[in-house]
C-alpha cells in the first residue's frame, strides 16, 4: 500500500496521453523504428494514422515465407500511391502501388524475419494515410511451417495464371507469376526478383502500377481491383524482372453480366 | 522536467521491489507442470484429454488426446505428447496406473502435440509408421524450433524423436491386448489407425477429430476421406478421437468428413469468386459448425494450406502475349 502513492503519478502521465482522443499523429503500434520508417519513406510529407486504411492479416502465421496481407483503403475513396512497410523486416519497404485508375487495394504474400508491424501507408495529394497491424510471427496450432525445400521452376520461370472478375464498381485482378523473389540475403543465391508490374488497359493505359520489393514472396501472387476500361476486352499485364527480362500476357475481361452468374455464397458440400 | 523523472525512477524502483516479493513471477519458469488428469474410458484404460485450443504459452501444447492401456506384460500409450517435458510427466503416470513399466508407446503421425513427448521414452519402445523416423529426421528440427517459438519454456529440453520400432500393418499382441495397425492416410502422408481388438477400443488418431475443427496443414482431403470410410467398417465399442471427447459410434467420423466438405466447398466457392487469402477467411461459416471448437481459427488455417494450390492449378494459365 505504502506504495500506491508512488505508482499513480506513473500510472497517469504516459497512460494518459496515450488514451487522449488521437490527433492521428501517434504510433497506435508503438513501433520504436516508426520515425525511422517515415523519415526514410514518406518524403517529408505529413502523416496521420487513420483507420480508414486496414491491414488484414491472418490470425496465425502459419508459413513466415507466404504470409497473406491484404491493403484496403477504399474507405478513403481513390488514392495515389500505396506503400507496404514492415518495420522490422531487413527490407522494411515490401511494395509500392500507384493505382493510376485502381482502388487502393491490394492483396498479395510476404515474407517476413520476425513479429513486425505491417504497415500501409496511403497517400492522398500531399497527406499519407497510415494504417496498420502487428503480425506475431510464432506459428501455431497443431503442426509449424513446413520445410522449406525451395524448388526454383525454371522451365516455367514467368509463367503467368491470371483471371478477371467482374464486380459492381469495376474489376478484380487476380494472377500468379512462377518467379523466384531472391533477396540477395541468402549465401551464393543473387538478388533476383520480379520488380515492375503494371496493368493497362487494350489501349495501353496504365490502371495500375507497381513496385515489388525484397520481401514479396515468391511465386506473387497479387489481387487488384482496377477499374473498368472504357475500351478493350482484354487487359495486358507487364512484369519486368531483375535481369531486365519482361514478360507480357493478356487477361481477357469478362462481360458485366459474369458477375450474375458467380455461385452463390456459403453453399456446404462438394462443389 | 526532472520531476517526472524523479517520480518514474522511484516508481520502477517501487515496481521492482513489489515483483520481486510476488512469489509466482520468478518461480513461474522453474515449476511449469502439465496437469495430466487421466480419466478411465474402459477398464484399465485411461485417456488424458486435450485441452480444445491451439497450441498457446498457455496450455504447453497439451492439446492431443493421450491414451495409456493397462497389458500384462507393461503399459502401451497412444501418442507422446508435446514436449519432452509432457513425455517425462507420461511416463511417470503410465507407470503410477499400471504398476509396470512402459513396453510400447505409438506414434500415430507426425505433428507436435502427439509425438515430441516420446524422447522421454527407451527408444526400443517407440512405434511409428515406416516413413516416420525418416520424416522425423528431415523436419524434426523445424518441428520442435515452431514449438520452442509457439509453446516456448514448456519446451525445453524438447529433441527430435527417433521411434527404434517400425509399426508395419497387422496384430501386434502385447500381454492380453491385440492390437491391430491400419496404415492409414489423409490427415498426413502417413496416419495410424489402431484397433485395440480385445477391448473394441478404435484409435484413428488425428483422422477423427470430435466437436474440435479438424486441422489440415499437411492434408490430402481426398485420401482422408478415403481413411475414413475405412475406420468406418471397424466395428468397434469405443472411438477414441485424436482431439475431443471417447464416444461410442462414428460421429466424430462423420463430423470430420462433414467438416472437411465444408471446408473444401468454401474454398473452392471463395476461389471461383475470385478471393484471396484474408478475404475468404472472413467468410461465413455454416450454422453446425458452431458446435466445434477453433472453428474459424482452423478455417482460416486451411485457406492458407489449401487456396494457393488451386491458385497454383485452376487460375487460367495464359500464354505470352
Amino acid at each position: 500500500m505504502p506504495f500506491l502513492s508512488s505508482f499513480r503519478p506513473f500510472i497517469d502521465r504516459p497512460f494518459a496521453r496515450a488514451a487522449a482522443p488521437s490527433s492521428g499523429s501517434r504510433d497506435p503500434l508503438d513501433s520504436p523504428l516508426w520515425p525511422t520508417m517515415a523519415e526514410r519513406y514518406l518524403g517529408g510529407r505529413r502523416a496521420v494514422f487513420d483507420d480508414a486504411v486496414q491491414v488484414v492479416l491472418p490470425p496465425v502465421t502459419e508459413d513466415q515465407t507466404q504470409v497473406p496481407v491484404t491493403v484496403d483503403a477504399r474507405a478513403l475513396g481513390s488514392a495515389d500511391e500505396v506503400l507496404v512497410i514492415a518495420d522490422l523486416n531487413p527490407f522494411p519497404l515490401t511494395l509500392r502501388l500507384e493505382p493510376v485508375a485502381a482502388k487502393p487495394f491490394v492483396a498479395f504474400r510476404m515474407k517476413i524475419e520476425q513479429g513486425t508491424p505491417i504497415r500501409a501507408a496511403v497517400r492522398k495529394g500531399e497527406t499519407w494515410h497510415v494504417g496498420g497491424r502487428y503480425l506475431d510471427a510464432a506459428g501455431g496450432g497443431c503442426s509449424v511451417p513446413p520445410v522449406v525445400e525451395k524448388k526454383v521452376d525454371w522451365k516455367s520461370l514467368g509463367e503467368t495464371r491470371a483471371q478477371v472478375w467482374s464486380e459492381e464498381d469495376g474489376l478484380r485482378l487476380r494472377l500468379r507469376m512462377t518467379h523466384p523473389m531472391d533477396t540477395g540475403m541468402l549465401a551464393n543465391i543473387p538478388l533476383f526478383l520480379i520488380e515492375d508490374l503494371s496493368v493497362a488497359d487494350a489501349a495501353g493505359a496504365v490502371l495500375a502500377r507497381l513496385t515489388l520489393q525484397e520481401p514479396v514472396a515468391d511465386n506473387p501472387t497479387l489481387t487488384l481491383l482496377p477499374d473498368r476500361p472504357a475500351a478493350g476486352e482484354a487487359l495486358t499485364l507487364k512484369a519486368r524482372n531483375t535481369n531486365g527480362t519482361t514478360f507480357t500476357v493478356r487477361v481477357p475481361i469478362p462481360p458485366n453480366a459474369a458477375s450474375a452468374a458467380a455461385p452463390a455464397a456459403g453453399r456446404e458440400g462438394r462443389l | 522536467m526532472s520531476k517526472e523523472t524523479t517520480i518514474t525512477r522511484r516508481a520502477g524502483l517501487a515496481l521492482g521491489l513489489s515483483a520481486a516479493a510476488l512469489p509466482w513471477l520468478p518461480a513461474d519458469a522453474a515449476s511449469l507442470a502439465y496437469p495430466l488428469a487421466p480419466v478411465e474410458i474402459a477398464p484399465r484404460v485411461w485417456t488424458i484429454y486435450g485441452a480444445p485450443e491451439p497450441i498457446t504459452r498457455a496450455n504447453g501444447g497439451a492439446i492431443a488426446n493421450i491414451t495409456v492401456l493397462d497389458t500384462s506384460d507393461g503399459a502401451v500409450l497412444i501418442d507422446a505428447g508435446p514436449s519432452h517435458r509432457y513425455g517425462t510427466a507420461l511416463k511417470a503416470l503410465a507407470e503410477r496406473l499400471t504398476g509396470k513399466p512402459v513396453v510400447r508407446v505409438y506414434l500415430t503421425h507426425i505433428h507436435a502435440d502427439h509425438v515430441l513427448g516420446a524422447t522421454a521414452f527407451e527408444s526400443g519402445t517407440v512405434s511409428g509408421g515406416p516413413a516416420l523416423r525418416g520424416d522425423l529426421k528431415r523436419a524434426g528440427t523445424e518441428l520442435t524450433n515452431g514449438m520452442y517459438r509457439v509453446a516456448g519454456d514448456w519446451m525445453r529440453g524438447t529433441g527430435v524423436p527417433e521411434p527404434g520400432h517400425v509399426a508395419e500393418a497387422g496384430v501386434e499382441t502385447i500381454g492380453e491386448r491385440r492390437f491391430r495397425i491400419l496404415p492409414l492416410a489423409g490427415h498426413t502422408r502417413e496416419d495410424l489407425c489402431l484397433f485395440e481388438e480385445s477391448s473394441g477400443l478404435l484409435f484413428p488418431g488425428d483422422l477423427v477429430f470430435l466437436d474440435r475443427a479438424a486441422t489440415t496443414p499437411d492434408a490430402d482431403p481426398e485420401r482422408w476421406r478415403g481413411a475414413l470410410a475405412t475406420i468406418r467398417q471397424i466395428d468397434h465399442h469405443l472411438l477414441v478421437p485424436g482431439h475431443g471427447p471417447a464416444e461410442p459410434g462414428g460421429r466424430g467420423i462423420d463430423q470430420t468428413g462433414r467438416w472437411l466438405d465444408t471446408v473444401e466447398a468454401r474454398i473452392g466457392d471463395g476461389f471461383s469468386r475470385g478471393l484471396d487469402v484474408t478475404e475468404l477467411m472472413a467468410e461465413p461459416l455454416p450454422d453446425w459448425t458452431t458446435g466445434l471448437a477453433v472453428a474459424r481459427y482452423e478455417f482460416a488455417r486451411s485457406v492458407m494450406h489449401l487456396l494457393p494450390a488451386l491458385e497454383r492449378r485452376d487460375l487460367p494459365r495464359l500464354s505470352p502475349a
